[in-house]
């Protein structure tokens, strides 16, 4: 059977004093004081998203999920990414187990080809969305050597690498790699050089001696009527074109026609019209 | 070697790349106060003045009319001479 509770007459009955700032000098008083200042618990709030209010107060999840959502999609650097497997990262990310959210960050520390393109040492992945996978659209590549791509030294000379310099000459080696040869030019002039294609095909073929469409003499005559007027060029061949281009308005309607009679040494012009009319001659080879 | 020889035009024989180029000649007296071109053509025989592509041009020149004397009293046609006139040669094809 429980004993009666004695009535509390003084302030010096009461053995148990609470810690703080009650005031209250007897338990009624005491108790009292502490039913006005405690949180009330129609005030507790489980809004994630908190607010502004000074009289609610927030669950532990509340604030958990609060702090969670604005740590979300921040970018959190994951360290080096070794990319020679040629695939994005798929594991080391900051969510559950390693898996890969949106704003998991690396930096290439082994070069490698993702989604096609390659991707330098340097070079950065960031993930734009949560689960990014290997499509390339989930992830964002920022090139860290946008003007150049740096160029080992040790792939001088080396297949698929960049060819060297001895004594200015160009090196190229045959298809071995086992002789080189170099390719240089004592000319003190400026030079085209032009070489075939994989498929033995050159390019801009009017700059090459020979070639389809190259001028090998220009120069001014004067139209000489149906007398002709001879332009010795010695090409070896009639293998070529003549382009006639009278000069100066006083030609305009006084050329007539035009004809030429070739050899391999000289080309004779003829017009039919008048003398003594300047012209422009352009002799260019047909391949 | 090309040269004069009376009214005619004359090469000696030689090989060039085309083939060989027999000696012959060409008369000009028919091409008085014209200006003559020769060629080779592509048979290698002489040609004159053609309208036609032809292998080599030899030589061009202004073949003059022949002079007119007046003998006893009448006019008589020298020999056309072309020894004096400037004639343009060019270099045989090799």
């Amino acid at each position: 059977m429980l004993a009666k509770p004695v009535p509390i007459s003084s302030a010096s009955q009461v053995t148990n004093v609470p810690s703080g700032d009650v005031e209250a000098i007897n338990v009624q008083a005491a108790i009292s004081e502490l039913d006005t200042e405690k949180e009330a618990v129609a005030n507790k709030s489980v809004d994630t998203a908190l607010g502004t209010s000074d009289v609610l107060y927030p669950s532990q999840k509340a604030v958990k999920s609060y702090a969670d959502s604005k740590l979300v999609g921040l970018l959190d650097y994951r360290g080096a990414y070794n990319a020679s497997g040629n695939t994005y990262p798929a594991s080391g990310g900051s969510g559950d187990a390693g898996a890969v959210l949106k704003g998991d960050m690396w930096v290439i520390s082994v070069a490698g080809i993702l989604s096609g393109a390659a991707i330098h040492i340097g070079d950065s992945l960031i993930a734009n969305v949560d689960t990014p996978g290997q499509t390339a659209g989930n992830w964002n590549t920022l090139n860290a050597n946008v003007a150049y791509v740096p160029e080992d030294q040790a792939s001088k000379d080396a297949s698929g690498g960049y060819a060297g310099l001895t004594a200015l000459k160009l090196n190229l080696k045959n298809v071995l790699g086992t002789i080189i040869n170099f390719f240089s030019t004592s000319s003190t002039a400026a030079r085209t050089w032009t070489m075939p294609d994989k498929d033995g095909t050159v390019a801009m073929t009017s700059d090459i001696t020979g070639a389809n469409g190259y001028v090998f003499q220009t120069g001014g005559i004067t139209l000489n009527g149906q007398i002709g007027v001879t332009v010795t060029h010695n090409k070896g061949d009639t293998s070529y074109l003549v382009k006639i281009s009278p000069t100066g308005l006083t030609a305009l309607g006084k050329v007539g026609d035009i004809a030429y009679v070739k050899s391999a040494n000289t080309v004779v012009v003829y017009n039919s019209g008048q003398a003594n009319l300047s012209a422009d001659v352009e002799l260019s080879a047909i391949a | 070697m090309t040269r004069i020889n009376g009214t005619k035009l004359a090469i000696a024989g030689f090989t060039c790349k085309k083939g060989k180029v027999s000696a012959q000649e060409v008369d000009l007296s028919a091409h008085q106060g014209q200006v003559v071109r020769v060629y080779l053509d592509d048979n290698l025989r002489l040609v004159i003045n053609p309208q036609h592509d032809c292998y080599w041009q030899l030589a061009e020149m202004l073949v003059p009319y022949a002079s007119i004397d007046e003998i006893n009293g009448e006019r008589v046609t020298l020999p056309l001479d072309l020894t004096n006139i400037d004639i343009t040669l060019f270099n045989l094809p090799n």
